[in-house]
């Protein structure tokens, strides 16, 4: 497996005629990043002589006075677009994060993955040392390497793991990741996609065990996330983030390596005219639920358009739809975890102007009690989303055990 | 499997390769057919590389604007349609072409012209682009029987004439499924060769799947039969387990999905498009074509979908197809209703 350490895209670094952040004294920090085929000592001397001018505060990243090409780190490092100091330790955790998703982007595009795709954890070929891997957990291994690499993760707690691990005594951020969500789906190329949230480590819990303060650093509520996002690996690859100050949306550029900034400051539609869910199981539904579905589906609810169906059965795609045209996406039953997917999905749709539930109550004031805890999840339009919840009884607990 | 390995292996199945060796069993070809799908793999790359930039359009000069040179750039379903009618008429192995985007059929210059007749939707699902969906290409060739002028009739003929058919997904990795009529083959682009892989062998539909795949935002307009398919879908009364869905809302991807698990792809007729909403030539014959040649099913609610006859080159009609059993089981939900009638 050695070469999944290398990564198949051009190193990102921005061509000069970029404007680049204003933050000069972490390009020797970027440099650790583990690079493929250029020498670290070109970069460094190429980042030297890059003139590094300071982006407008809370200017238009696409306006006129620019070529509009505006990547990932540039935007992070100008503040987010609202030109609020995000600090360069998330820039630096940032570009680590995108350089494994590019990894990650890389595998699944590749048509040597398919045996990736189907074997379980516990298949062996020869010895145990040389047994090939489930793309998800080498995603996870990828993301892992990146996150230690960036000198500024404490701990990650992922999907892939029982536990969290603890990284860095010192690094200012906890990181909760699925690493590649929806793999199951790999091998007839249904979009898959990374999702991820940033806190920041609780200095308070540093005098506890590793084990508790690790667990304890990963269970906070999603109302206090830093940034989180996903990447999605589909016809493009698309980096969607938010920083705390609106969504944005980078679609990678292969031929320069780099995520470009596509969709400054996503709104969703307060309506939409889709919604997402598995209509297989509608005799499993309540009664709410099943009277909201037939209603939307008829035009005969509070938006007098008739409802259409959209259901890939990958949340990272479904959402995204959903993210763009309006809508609601939605698993009733729980089955979705709030740390990995819940609490970073609800920060991002809730800073691009939409709502998120559990049928109830917003999904970020839930306070977390264990790592792996599942719950329903009903994510996207405004209005949608209320009038969703105004049906009252919309979170499935009949679960007969279904094989798909 | 040793990934690093496998990247650097020099004996892979390439599209072109396979083709060839394929070739290599009729002495009498002279290879007219390899030539035409190869250019059809040209453009296939050539859309792939434009669908991973679709974002960026407005950014690289795709997207319909105007441009410096003050030409309208062109949007992505536009740009694909011209990168196939030119790559089918340069192959010169092509008389006449039929595509989605296109109102009347291309009749290829005589200086050019071979002996191919080529239906195609060079992007099936383009409305899906901005949201990151799978969408793809479909293509159908026919032969020309004859040495005279071409026409519309040469395309208007039953899907059981077609000598190949395929489609080429842009999706998380980009597929390209085959048929030339001896089973279906998928191949894989391997992005830093530039090549398609043979990576699906010799695909085989399940006789049965656990997937139906249909929108149900339109059950309300349903007929009888497929209302009654879905409910059974649902909550089986033998006591077998209930189908999932799953509706991408791109054609090419929600078949792939049913050719590679299984399962059941419906596109019915209802009350708001009573033949159905896909069109016959290059949508419905190819992917029924390809669901025959791996072991399932195509039925249009009347008959076997490739016996259909089209009268317009955009004719439309119903559809459901994918594996064998799940189509019986549709197949005599229509019956019955006929018997009724």
């Amino acid at each position: 497996m050695q070469s999944l350490t290398l990564t198949r895209y051009p190193t990102p670094i921005s061509p000069p005629r970029l404007n680049l952040y204003p933050l000069r004294q972490i390009a020797a920090s970027v440099l650790s990043a583990p690079t493929a085929g250029i020498n670290r000592r070109d970069m460094a001397s190429r980042h030297q002589s890059t003139s590094f001018k300071p982006l407008a505060v809370g200017r238009n990243l696409t306006g006129d006075d620019d070529d509009g090409y505006c990547t990932l780190i540039d935007f992070a490092g100008s503040g987010g677009g609202e030109g609020k100091n995000v600090g360069e330790d998330l820039v630096v955790l940032l570009y680590h994060l995108q350089h494994a998703c590019k990894r990650i982007a890389s595998l699944v595009a590749s048509p040597f993955n398919s045996s990736l795709g189907k074997l379980s954890v516990n298949s062996s070929s020869g010895s145990d040392r040389d047994a090939p891997k489930p793309l998800d957990i080498v995603s996870n291994d990828i993301v892992l390497s990146s996150l230690r690499n960036s000198g500024k993760v404490a701990v990650m707690a992922s999907e892939e793991n029982d536990s969290p691990t603890w990284i860095k005594d010192d690094g200012p951020y906890v990181v909760v990741v699925d690493p590649l969500d929806g793999s199951r789906n790999i091998d007839a190329s249904i979009p898959t996609g990374t999702i991820f949230g940033i806190y920041n480590r609780l200095v308070e819990l540093d005098h506890l065990p590793v084990e508790e303060k690790a667990e304890l650093n990963s269970l906070q509520r999603g109302s206090r996330l830093v940034a989180s996002g996903y990447v999605l690996y589909s016809s493009a690859t698309i980096f969607c983030v938010t920083l705390g100050s609106g969504t944005h949306a980078f679609t990678l550029d292969h031929s320069t390596g780099e995520f470009v900034l596509t969709h400054q400051n996503i709104k969703i539609p307060t309506r939409g005219q889709i919604y997402s869910v598995n209509d297989a199981r509608y005799f499993d539904w309540p009664e709410g639920l099943r009277k909201y579905i037939d209603t939307v589906r008829q035009g005969k609810g509070q938006n007098p358009k008739k409802y259409s169906a959209r259901y890939i059965c990958s949340l990272v795609a479904d959402l995204h739809r959903t993210l763009l045209y309006g809508g609601v996406a939605m698993n009733p039953r729980d089955h979705l975890r709030l740390v990995y997917e819940g609490n970073p999905l609800a920060f991002l749709v809730e800073q691009a102007g939409g709502k998120s539930s559990d049928g109830k109550r917003g999904i970020l004031s839930i306070q977390p009690v264990k790592l792996h805890q599942r719950l329903p999840l009903f994510l996207g339009s405004l209005e949608d989303v209320a009038e969703l919840e105004s049906y009252g009884d919309v979170q499935q607990t009949v679960n007969p055990g279904y094989e798909v | 499997m040793d990934h690093a390995a496998d990247a650097h292996r020099t004996d892979l199945m390439t599209i072109t390769r396979f083709v060839l060796n394929e070739q290599s069993k009729y002495p009498e070809s002279r290879g007219d057919f390899t030539i035409l799908l190869s250019h059809i793999v040209l453009g296939c790359k050539f859309v792939c590389s434009a669908v991973n930039k679709a974002g960026l359009a407005k950014l690289i000069g795709l997207a319909g604007e105007t441009n410096i040179q003050g030409e309208e750039q062109k949007k992505l379903d536009v740009l694909s349609n011209d990168v196939f009618v030119n790559a089918l008429v340069s192959s010169g192995r092509t008389s006449v072409l039929v595509s989605e985007e296109d109102e009347e059929a291309t009749f290829v210059e005589p200086s050019k012209r071979g002996k191919y007749c080529v239906v195609f939707d060079p992007l099936d699902g383009s409305s899906n682009i901005d949201c990151g969906v799978s969408i793809g290409t479909i293509f159908g060739i026919y032969t020309l029987d004859h040495t005279d002028e071409p026409t519309t009739a040469d395309v208007l003929k039953p899907g059981n004439e077609m000598v190949a058919a395929g489609y080429c997904m842009y999706g998380s990795s980009c597929m390209l499924v085959l048929s030339t009529g001896t089973g279906v083959h998928g191949f894989t682009l391997d992005p830093s060769l530039g090549e398609f892989i043979l990576t699906h062998p010799d695909i085989k539909i399940p006789n049965k799947g656990n997937i139906y795949s249909v929108n149900e935002g339109n059950a309300q307009n349903w007929d009888g039969p497929t209302t009654k398919y879905v409910e059974k879908c649902k909550f089986p009364k033998d006591g077998s387990p209930a189908k999932s869905l799953r509706y991408v809302g791109s054609m090419v991807a929600d078949v792939h999905r049913t050719l590679l698990y299984g399962g059941i792809f419906l596109y019915p007729a209802d009350k708001k498009s009573p033949n159905g909403k896909l069109r016959v030539l290059y949508e419905v014959f190819p992917m029924s074509f390809l669901m025959e040649q791996a072991g399932g099913q195509a039925f249009t609610g009347k008959k076997r979908a490739l016996d259909l006859v089209p009268e317009k080159i955009h004719e439309r009609s119903p559809i459901f197809l994918g594996s064998y059993d799940d189509v019986e089981e549709i197949k005599a939900l229509y019956a019955e209703e006929e018997k009724k009638n």
